[in-house]
C-alpha cells in the first residue's frame, strides 16, 4: 500500500504535466513540467520526501532500461540514414564529445572560482575575529 | 505462428529485459563500451528483429510498456533535485554559464562540421536540437523545419554516445567535480546521460536532471536566432 500511494503521487504529477503540455502553446514535454511541479511541491513541503522517495528512487535508479525501445526505434530510420549515416554518426560523435567536455570544463572552472571566493571570505571573517 | 508470438506484448518485454540484464552482466565482467547495457541491448534487439524478420511495431507491442516509464521516471527526478537543491543555489553562476556557453559552443561546432560535410539547411536544423530531451527536440525540429523522425533517431544516438564518452572525457580533462559531471552529462546527452549520471552519484544525477530542463529552455530560446544564422550560411 505504501508503494501504491507513492506511485499515485508520481502518476498524478505525470498526468498534470502531460495535461499542461497539451494545452501549452510552447513545446515543453509533459514529463519536464511534471518534474518541475513535483519539485515545487517537495520544496515547499506540500508533499514530504518520504511520501515519494522509495518508488521515485527505484524509478530513477533503473531509468536506463526505459530507453531501450526508443533506441530500437532507430531501425525505422535506416532508410533516411542511407548513404549519409557515417557522416551523421561522426557529426554526433564529434559534437557530443566536445559539448560534454566543454560544459564540464566551464562548470568546474566557474565552480572552483566560487569555492575559492567562499573560502577567502570565510578566512577573512576568521581573521577579523 | 511466429507472428502470433511476436505480436504478443510479452515478446517485446521479454526481449528488452533479457538483453538489458544480459548486457549488465557482461558489462560487470568486461566493462567495455560495447557491453554498455543500453548499447548492447539496442544493438542485439535490432539484429534479432532484422534476422527473424519481426517488425518494429510488433516488438513495440511490448516495448511501449517499457517506454511508458520514461515520463514517471523523469518526474521522479524532482526528488533528486530537491535533495540537491543546495548545489543549484550555491553554484547557479557556474551551472548557468556552463549550459548557455555549452549550447552556443555546440551550435558552433555543429555548423563547422556541417559545412565540412556539406549538409543542407534542413539537415543542420534537424541536428540542432540533438542534445535535448526527445519531447522538446521534436517540437524544436518541427518548428524549425527539420526532419522530425530523424531528429528522434539522432537524439537517441546522442544519448547513447554521451553515456559512453562521458566518463573517459572526465578522466581525460580531470573533471572530478560532481556538479560539473552532472551538468555536462545532462546538457550534452539528455535523459540517457542522466541515467549514466545516476550511476556516478546522487549529486551528478540531480544536476543532470536539472540540466535537461535548463538546456531545453536555452535551446528553445536560441532556436529562432539559429534559424536565421543557418539560413545565411547554408
Amino acid at each position: 500500500m505504501r508503494q501504491l500511494k507513492q506511485l499515485f503521487w508520481i502518476f498524478l504529477f505525470s498526468f498534470i504535466g502531460e495535461f499542461l503540455s497539451l494545452i501549452s502553446p510552447v513545446a515543453i514535454p509533459g514529463s519536464v513540467i511534471g518534474m518541475v511541479l513535483l519539485f515545487i511541491a517537495l520544496h515547499f513541503k506540500w508533499i514530504k520526501l518520504v511520501q515519494v522517495e522509495e518508488v521515485g528512487n527505484w524509478l530513477t535508479d533503473n531509468m536506463a532500461i526505459f530507453f531501450v525501445p526508443a533506441g530500437v526505434g532507430l531501425m525505422t530510420n535506416f532508410n533516411i540514414l542511407g548513404d549519409i549515416w557515417w557522416q551523421l554518426l561522426l557529426t554526433v560523435l564529434i559534437t557530443t564529445t566536445l559539448m560534454i567536455g566543454f560544459v564540464a570544463y566551464v562548470v568546474q572552472w566557474f565552480k572552483r572560482r566560487t569555492d575559492r571566493k567562499l573560502e577567502t571570505t570565510a578566512s577573512m571573517a576568521k581573521e577579523s575575529i | 505462428m511466429l507472428e502470433l508470438i511476436s505480436t504478443n506484448p510479452f515478446f517485446g518485454l521479454f526481449a528488452t529485459f533479457f538483453f538489458f540484464i544480459l548486457g549488465t552482466m557482461l558489462h560487470r565482467r568486461w566493462p567495455i563500451p560495447l557491453f554498455n547495457p543500453l548499447i548492447f541491448s539496442i544493438t542485439i534487439i535490432i539484429l534479432v528483429l532484422l534476422v527473424t524478420n519481426v517488425s518494429y511495431s510488433d516488438y513495440n507491442e511490448g516495448g511501449r510498456f517499457v517506454n511508458f516509464w520514461i515520463t514517471p521516471a523523469t518526474v521522479a527526478l524532482a526528488i533528486k533535485l530537491e535533495k540537491n537543491f543546495i548545489y543549484l543555489k550555491k553554484y547557479y553562476t557556474a551551472i548557468l554559464s556552463g549550459i548557455v556557453l555549452g549550447v552556443l559552443f555546440h551550435t558552433g561546432v555543429l555548423v563547422v562540421v556541417s559545412l565540412l560535410f556539406r549538409f543542407n539547411e534542413e539537415l543542420v536544423l534537424t541536428l540542432f536540437p540533438k542534445a535535448i530531451t526527445t519531447a522538446i527536440a521534436l517540437g524544436v525540429s518541427e518548428s524549425l523545419g527539420g526532419i522530425v523522425s530523424l531528429t528522434v533517431a539522432i537524439v537517441v544516438l546522442t544519448g547513447v554516445i554521451g553515456t559512453v564518452v562521458g566518463p573517459p572525457i572526465f578522466a581525460l580533462l580531470r573533471i572530478d567535480d560532481p556538479v560539473a559531471q552532472g551538468v555536462a552529462l545532462g546538457s550534452g546527452s539528455h535523459a540517457m546521460g542522466t541515467a549514466k549520471a545516476i550511476e556516478l552519484g546522487d549529486v551528478q544525477a540531480a544536476m543532470a536532471g536539472l540540466s535537461i530542463v535548463l538546456t531545453g529552455i536555452v535551446v528553445v530560446i536560441l532556436a529562432p536566432f539559429v534559424l536565421e544564422f543557418v539560413g545565411v550560411l547554408f
